[in-house]
């Protein structure tokens, strides 16, 4: 009596089914995850040229990354920051402004729309070379360029995406126009889902516009979606890169204009194959997105 | 900082005051003008003599000049004049005994002319339509006349006013009403046409841009032709690098032009009237102004120095009436050709010009060691001549001596400079102290956790959460900690101050107070890349009474317009939410005065970007104030604000007009009682 009562309670407390469910994804997420994390941490101690065996180096990578490595404190550094401020709540607030604009819409043309929006995220590599290099060719006969010459506002062609001047902020507008992502379709979904009843109780209370619903219901209503999109947000600028070098057309960017932390990476492993330095690099990206997704969750998360 | 020399006019009323009232330096007495020159903020300022006027040659031989337009001196110093009036080119030598004449009967107007490096003569002859080129004999070697070209222009008629010839003999020519450029001539085949050189552009205007892009082809014809203007005068250095001054075209009025015909500089300061150009032995430039004035600007196009100016018939040395050119010799000396005055005015450089010629030699060839000596003697005789100081930085920045590269710098005040070395400096220091600063944090944040771990078993920190406790409980204290409250939720922020009572106009003062500190020390203790006012420079009082009597006008002037727009808040209020809507600026801004004191340009986008967030996170906290305080809509709200703007504006022109009415009256009684005290005394 007294073990069958045993047996049941640690039946009860086991939670071995549950680990059963969640044995395929916690194989997957460790496998591609959680180890190339690890190897990543470990190797960026050390010194590996992927031929040799890597060779231990103590903390010398980072110090290296923050006294040494000059275009990286003086051009990818902030040249990631101002690209994630910009880009990062920019596209947010965009995507929720395009996700609220939508939701006002009927089912048809809404679907259509939304489609048209993700599209940029889905397609961006094929997209990228076809438009944004046409728009912004360097010679008279791009769009930009014969416009404003057109106009007498410029005499001779400007070559947009080697200028130093003009690369960085076009690769914001690439970046804002091509931010509709993940977090966008889950902030449809969450203004699609806000209870209606809702609505019509402020209605009663004295709300007058839509802006007022915004602010008073939609925006209360789905933290969790805003969170999520959040999140997102500033996962997905930090680790932008391919824009820069796509409109570029090399690594590194001319004068290392529009040098973004994930080119700067790429250029380290698989340009110069110091995979140990580009290993501490990725590390140091990894807190740097770790910091900031904590101060947007905490921001959202309170109240 | 780009400026018009006009500035030295106010500079010299200024000074001619100042001269009033002390004796004049005796400096001036030597020279009838004054030398200016640019400092660090971009302003004209006055410095030493920089050349004397060491005398004037009014007679080449016996033979006088009469709208003589321009001169050359040679390498060997044989002194070049066009005399145009006479139809003739008289060579004299220094001391202006007649050596040769060229030309007699073959010239009609020569305007302009060139000597060769083996002294064969190019004269540029306005009258004739010609170039003609004279060989060291006087015989004429050769004539160019309009180039039968199809990309010259048919319609373009070709009268050569200035010229100047490069090393292998092809001409730059000047022609009257050619707007299309230099005309650039190779002396292959009697003249062959290379094409159009330097061109000047023209500007679209905003305005002419809506035009554009708004009429029809056929009234955009109707519209005034947008010609670029011809060059005035041009050079050529021993690089073969031509120079063009242009007038009326400001920051292109000099320009510096490679072969390929790119303009390379853009000079600091302009003057509207250009007439001629002329480079020095240390690839200085010097550009004469009809008004006499003379600029020398060093390689890249900054300002050394600024003298000379216009003859008001006093006739005084020195001092022009129209001057049309200038050419410098071997030892430095500078010949200006007065065409009314019909003389040439000889200038010696001051024992300073030659040490900042030196210098600026050594500099430049990459000597920087060696520049530090005259550099260093340049600033012992003028420590505010900025462009030494700037050199001084550049030299110690080569040299990787960052600490005192940042001290010239700032010096200086070149804030490129003082940034790049800041850097450096930033650098050598986070080298050093990194893993100790890293070592700190960690053992300090270890330290916290431990000290909490500890606290919670036996204590410790009770009477401090106790003390905290208390002192937030004190009324005052929590009444001015409401603004990290009112920050974060200005609509309830304003419920707690209209029907709460959470904060007294006590803590309001006092919120003031701390906004009015804060100010004060973001104006002045800024980092010195984002510093806006003068190194050195308070106006406490001033920016106390800017700050209080702006608060105060508008505070008032919003609570008038809410009276009588149906407004529900109490002035008292009013003033309460202002000075709560400052909080932002008060929480922020010590951490971006002490940020900005710690980056450079690379980083400068954190301090912009913060302040940004501060400015708007202030204005949407008075809008909200505003509109929840009177409860009103946000179309009211709007209305509200525009209408109180507009109530200041009447304000301030009441203020003045108060303002100057007194004054009047003070200066009255003031009058009244200095003739009473006279008649008196005189009595």
């Amino acid at each position: 009596m007294k073990s069958g009562r045993k047996e049941i309670e640690r039946l009860e407390k086991s939670n071995k089914s549950a680990y059963l469910f969640l044995a395929p994804y916690i194989l997957l997420f460790t496998a591609f995850i959680v180890v190339p994390i690890a190897i990543a941490i470990i190797l960026s101690f050390t010194n590996f040229n992927t031929i040799q065996f890597p060779k231990f180096i103590g903390f010398l990578n980072y110090i290296n990354l923050i006294t040494q490595d000059e275009v990286f404190m003086q051009k990818v550094l902030p040249n990631t920051v101002v690209y994630a401020i910009i880009v990062g709540p920019g596209g947010y607030m965009l995507s929720f402004l395009l996700a609220w604009a939508l939701s006002q819409l009927t089912k048809g043309p809404r679907t259509v729309l939304a489609l048209i929006f993700y599209s940029p995220s889905l397609t961006s590599g094929v997209a990228m070379a076809v438009l944004w290099k046409i728009l912004f060719s360097g010679d008279q006969t791009g769009y930009i360029n014969s416009l404003l010459i057109r106009l007498g506002v410029i005499t001779e062609p400007i070559i947009w995406l080697s200028d130093t001047r003009f690369l960085l902020p076009i690769v914001i507008i690439v970046g804002l126009w091509s931010s509709m992502g993940v977090g966008f379709l889950a902030m449809l979904a969450g203004i699609l889902n806000s209870d209606e009843s809702l609505y019509e109780a402020a209605a009663i209370d004295g709300v007058k516009n839509r802006f007022q619903e915004m602010i008073y219901i939609t925006i209360p209503t789905m933290k969790p979606q805003m969170l999520f999109g959040a999140v997102m947000a500033i996962v997905n600028t930090f680790q932008n890169g391919a824009i820069s070098v796509q409109l570029a057309g090399a690594n590194p960017t001319p004068n290392y204009s529009a040098q973004l932390i994930v080119n700067h990476i790429e250029d380290y492993g698989f340009i110069r194959y110091e995979m140990g330095y580009a290993a501490a690099v990725s590390v140091a990206l990894l807190g740097i997105v770790y910091l900031f997704s904590t101060v947007s969750k905490k921001l959202f998360k309170e109240d | 900082m780009k400026r018009k020399f006009r500035i030295s006019m106010i500079a010299s009323a200024f000074l001619m005051l100042v001269s009033l009232v002390n004796p004049p330096v005796k400096a001036d007495a030597a020279t009838p003008y004054k030398t200016y020159t640019e400092n660090g903020y971009g302003r004209i300022v006055e410095t030493q003599t920089a050349y004397t006027p060491l005398k004037t040659i009014t007679k080449i031989g016996e033979l006088a000049l009469s709208g003589a337009s321009d001169l050359k001196i040679t390498d060997d110093g044989k002194i070049y004049v066009a005399d145009t009036g006479n139809h003739r080119i008289l060579v004299g030598d220094k001391n202006g005994e007649l050596l040769a004449v060229y030309g007699e009967d073959v010239l009609g107007q020569p305007t302009g002319i060139f000597v060769a490096d083996d002294k064969t003569l190019y004269v540029a002859d306005k009258a004739k339509k010609k170039v003609f080129v004279f060989n060291s004999d006087g015989q004429v070697q050769n004539e160019y006349t309009k180039p039968n070209h199809p990309l010259y222009g048919d319609g373009n008629d070709f009268k050569p006013t200035k010229l100047t010839v490069d090393h292998s003999g092809n001409m730059y020519i000047v022609c009257e009403g050619n707007t299309n450029g230099i005309v650039h001539i190779a002396p292959t085949e009697g003249g062959t046409f290379l094409g159009y050189f330097g061109t000047n552009y023209t500007w679209v205007s905003p305005v002419d841009l809506l035009r554009r892009i708004i009429l029809t082809d056929e009234q955009r014809a109707r519209m005034a032709a947008n010609i670029p203007s011809t060059p005035t005068n041009l050079c050529i250095d021993d690089k073969g690098l031509v120079y063009t001054v242009t007038q009326g075209e400001k920051t292109t009025s000099l320009k510096k032009l490679t072969i390929a015909g790119k303009n390379i500089i853009e000079p600091d300061a302009w003057d509207e009237l250009p007439a001629a150009v002329s480079t020095g032995n240390y690839e200085n430039i010097f550009v004469l102004s009809e008004n006499g004035y003379i600029y020398e600007y060093n390689k890249e196009g900054s300002l050394l120095f600024v003298f000379g100016g216009r003859d008001d018939d006093r006739h005084r040395i020195g001092l022009f009436k129209k001057a049309s050119a200038i050419d410098v010799d071997k030892n430095d000396n500078i010949y200006v050709l007065d065409s009314e005055k019909n003389e040439i005015q000889v200038y010696q450089p001051t024992e300073f010009t030659d040490l900042v010629h030196k210098a600026l030699y050594l500099y430049q060839n990459g000597k920087y060691t060696e520049s530090k000596e005259p550099l260093s003697q340049v600033i012992e005789m003028n420590s505010l001549f900025d462009y030494a100081n700037l050199a001084m930085g550049q030299a110690y920045l080569q040299e990787e001596n960052y600490p005192q590269a940042l001290k010239y710098f700032r010096l200086a005040k070149d804030k490129d400079g003082y940034s790049d070395a800041f850097w450096e400096v930033r650098n050598i220091w986070l080298k050093r102290n990194l893993v100790t600063v890293i070592l700190i944090i960690v053992f300090a944040v270890v330290l916290w956790k431990i000290l909490k771990a500890f606290d919670r078993k036996t204590g410790i920190l009770v009477p401090a959460a106790n003390l905290k406790k208390d002192v937030f409980s004190n009324r005052l204290v929590s009444q001015i900690s409401y603004m990290f409250y009112f920050m974060r939720h200005p609509i309830d922020g304003c419920y707690g101050i209209k029907r709460e009572k959470r904060v007294s106009v006590l803590s309001a003062n006092i919120l003031l107070l701390a906004f009015m500190i804060l100010y004060l020390i973001n104006k002045y203790a800024i980092g010195f890349i984002f510093k806006t006012v003068q190194e050195g420079r308070y106006e406490f009082f001033s920016d106390v009474a800017y700050v209080v009597g702006l608060f105060v006008i508008l505070s008032t002037c919003t609570y008038l317009v809410c009276t009588i727009t149906d407004g529900e808040g109490s002035y008292k209020q009013i003033y309460c939410s202002f000075a709560y809507s400052l909080a932002p600026f008060i929480v922020l801004k010590p951490f971006i005065v002490l940020l900005s004191n710690a980056v450079t340009y690379n980083e400068s986008f954190l301090v912009q970007f913060s302040d940004f967030l501060t400015y708007a996170w202030i204005v949407i906290l008075v809008f909200l104030s505003i509109k929840e305080i009177n409860n009103y809509s946000v179309k009211e709200t709007i209305r509200t604000i525009c209408l109180t703007l507009f109530t200041v504006l009447i304000a301030l022109l009441l203020i003045f007009i108060i303002y100057v009415l007194v004054s009047q009256v003070i200066d009255f009684i003031q009058a009244i009682a200095g003739e009473v005290v006279y008649r008196i005394e005189s009595i």
